[in-house]
């Protein structure tokens, strides 16, 4: 099985802080992997990292073989984890604006989200709720074959009924061909489309493994290995 | 990059028009003022030469307004959510920055044209201002010197952009912080830039006196004048190079160390 | 679907069709859903179902043929075989957790086929 991520040593240092120390991980191709932590363990910046908009301080980052550039950002869909699109843009342009940028947007599976999300191409991305706005930008970023989706917090905003039509899309899209990297903080909604888990604390590693083996080998669920590796640490 | 210009063009239609509908309605409304006064020619003579002055203040601030949009909505980018999409795109900075650069040039051209219109508008209407104009039509718009200096002020304005565009991205890979800790430290960027350029370029002339060279880059800006300027070639070149040199390092800083 | 996700997701699937093939809901020769079907209908990670398949095969229960699927492989005494295997699990946990009330054997027979004999109607 060929590594479609692959970090060795990453360090990302900013003035006064440090927010990932020594980053060492594999993504195998047609795994979904699992970014777990309390907010400021650094998974957002290893996810703008892998998407090539912050420059890692040391370590060697390679997706599909390249250092995160042009090349990759062709390659690479990302959710950030906050509203991207412009206000006045419409859901419809916003879709022609990837369209016209991104060659693996696929518009017919585009149009066929919005169906099941029930948004129209009309409506402008000012006026909707937070709620639709997160799925609209759920179904740009999964109308693209890209070969890896990275996606923060994706069902933050969204109501269970949402969040089982994102979990259904996800299982729908999947392809032996992508991989997945995904951040949540509802681990018990999740765990069970993790191939691969990554706890991470203070910007290092602190367990990582098969989501199967470890609740085999733990006989807990994530959820529950999740309680257990964080519950030193007060609510931040 | 011409996808995004042409993104970022259709972004602006609003603002042009306004802008555009704006000055034609001044140019008119400024041409009425005299259209009364036509019966004596004379008379309206000193009133109006401040008035294509005026007009073409207005350009300038139209101007002004559209470039203080385009650094204003770059520094957006930069700093907000926004920047998730623009530097997410499978794009080279060199294009991000370039399609910035070539809405400043639309801009400009849009603004001299525009300015040039307006004041031959006001001097076909208005009798005695085609009067004091015509001498300088002599010597500035048929001249090759009037086209070079307009070219000259481009190259200058854009290279000047440019480096406040190096100002406000450099403070950006320093820091990630969402505030704008990272503009001030732009702007004093820019003052650093251009106070060093100045002295350099005042070395460059004491050392090379011999050659009676013009290069610091604030004393001799061609500016559209009621006198003629000399064209001093060196300076604005010594400027030029500043902004490719601002280009090219923007460029590698968009592409290596940026911290969004 | 309802799994425990403190135990490997894969066993739960293999359980489940295990225990559509005893009932009779799959029969000898039927295809199993695609991965993919089955994924989607559970709600898991394609992976997990495909690892669940996998550990069939290997176990006999299923029989992979490329490009066409995977079938339920064996016979009437195997279904037969496994249904008995099931259920020997079940009356183990049951009579475990009788006697862990101290309830004798005579008891657990007894409440059992009382049970057994009301629920039938």
């Amino acid at each position: 099985m060929s590594m479609l991520v692959q970090i060795s040593s990453l360090t990302k240092r900013y003035i006064g802080t440090s927010a990932l120390s020594d980053i060492t991980l594999e993504v195998p191709e047609g795994h979904i992997m699992g970014l777990l932590g309390p907010n400021g363990s650094g998974k957002t910046t290893l996810m703008k990292i892998l998407a090539g908009l912050v420059s890692p301080t040391s370590g060697s980052v390679l997706v599909d073989g390249m250092v995160p550039g042009v090349r990759t950002k062709a390659v690479v869909s990302f959710l950030p984890d906050v509203n991207h699109l412009d206000r006045w843009m419409s859901v419809g342009e916003a879709g022609d604006f990837y369209a016209d940028f991104y060659h693996d947007f696929d518009r017919k599976r585009f149009e066929e989200l919005l169906a099941i999300m029930r948004l129209t191409a009309g409506q402008k991305i000012g006026s909707l709720s937070r709620g639709m706005v997160e799925k609209a930008r759920l179904s740009l970023v999964f109308s693209r074959r890209a070969r890896l989706y990275i996606l923060d917090e994706p069902f933050g905003g969204l109501d269970p009924l949402a969040r089982i039509q994102v979990l259904d899309a996800l299982v729908a899209n999947f392809r032996a061909d992508c991989s997945m990297i995904l951040s949540t903080q509802m681990v018990a909604d999740v765990e069970r489309f993790f191939d691969d888990v990554v706890f991470l604390d203070n910007g290092c590693v602190v367990l990582a493994g098969e989501a199967e083996d470890l609740r085999t080998r733990r006989g807990a669920s994530i959820e529950d290995i999740y309680r257990e590796v964080y519950g030193h640490v007060e609510a931040r | 990059m011409w996808k995004l210009v042409r993104y970022q063009l259709r972004g602006r239609r609003l603002l042009y028009t306004i802008g555009l509908i704006t000055m034609c309605a001044l140019t008119l409304y400024q041409a009425t003022r005299f259209i009364g006064m036509q019966e004596n020619p004379a008379q309206s003579a000193p009133v109006s030469m401040s008035v294509p002055l005026m007009m073409a203040g207005f350009w300038v601030l139209f101007y002004a307004v559209m470039t203080v949009i385009n650094i204003v909505t770059y520094t957006q980018d930069l700093y907000g959510d926004t920047g998730y999409l623009v530097f997410g795109l499978p794009l080279r900075g060199a294009e991000v920055l370039g399609s910035r650069i070539v809405l400043l040039v639309i801009d400009t051209i849009m603004t001299l044209l525009g300015g040039m219109t307006s004041v031959i508008v006001l001097a076909c209407l208005a009798p005695g201002l085609a009067q004091q104009i015509r001498p300088y039509v002599g010597r500035f718009l048929l001249t090759g010197d009037y086209w070079v200096m307009c070219l000259g002020v481009l190259a200058v304005i854009v290279s000047f952009m440019t480096i406040m565009f190096f100002g406000v991205t450099f403070g950006k890979t320093l820091t990630n912080s969402k505030k704008h800790l990272g503009s001030v430290f732009s702007a004093l960027v820019v003052i650093v830039v251009l106070w060093s350029s100045a002295q350099f370029g005042l070395m460059l002339e004491t050392r090379l006196s011999v050659i009676h060279l013009s290069l610091s880059p604030w004393r001799n800006v061609p500016i559209l004048g009621t006198q003629p300027v000399q064209f001093p070639f060196v300076s604005p070149l010594l400027f030029v190079m500043l902004g490719v040199l601002a280009f090219a390092i923007t460029s590698w800083l968009m592409d290596h160390k940026l911290n969004l | 679907m309802e799994f425990d996700d403190r135990a490997p997701i894969y066993t739960q699937i293999m359980g489940l069709i295990k225990r559509r093939i005893a009932v009779g809901e799959l029969k000898v020769g039927q295809q199993l859903p695609s991965v993919r079907d089955l994924a989607q209908q559970v709600v898991v990670n394609p992976n997990t179902v495909q690892k669940a398949y996998l550990e069939l095969e290997r176990e006999g229960y299923v029989a992979t043929q490329r490009g066409m699927g995977t079938f339920v492989s064996g016979d009437r005494g195997t279904v037969d075989l496994l249904r008995q295997g099931l259920a020997r699990n079940i009356v183990e946990t049951y009579v475990a957790e009788m006697r862990s009330l101290e309830y004798g054997p005579e008891e657990i027979a007894a409440m059992a086929a009382e049970t057994a004999r009301k629920e039938k109607k």
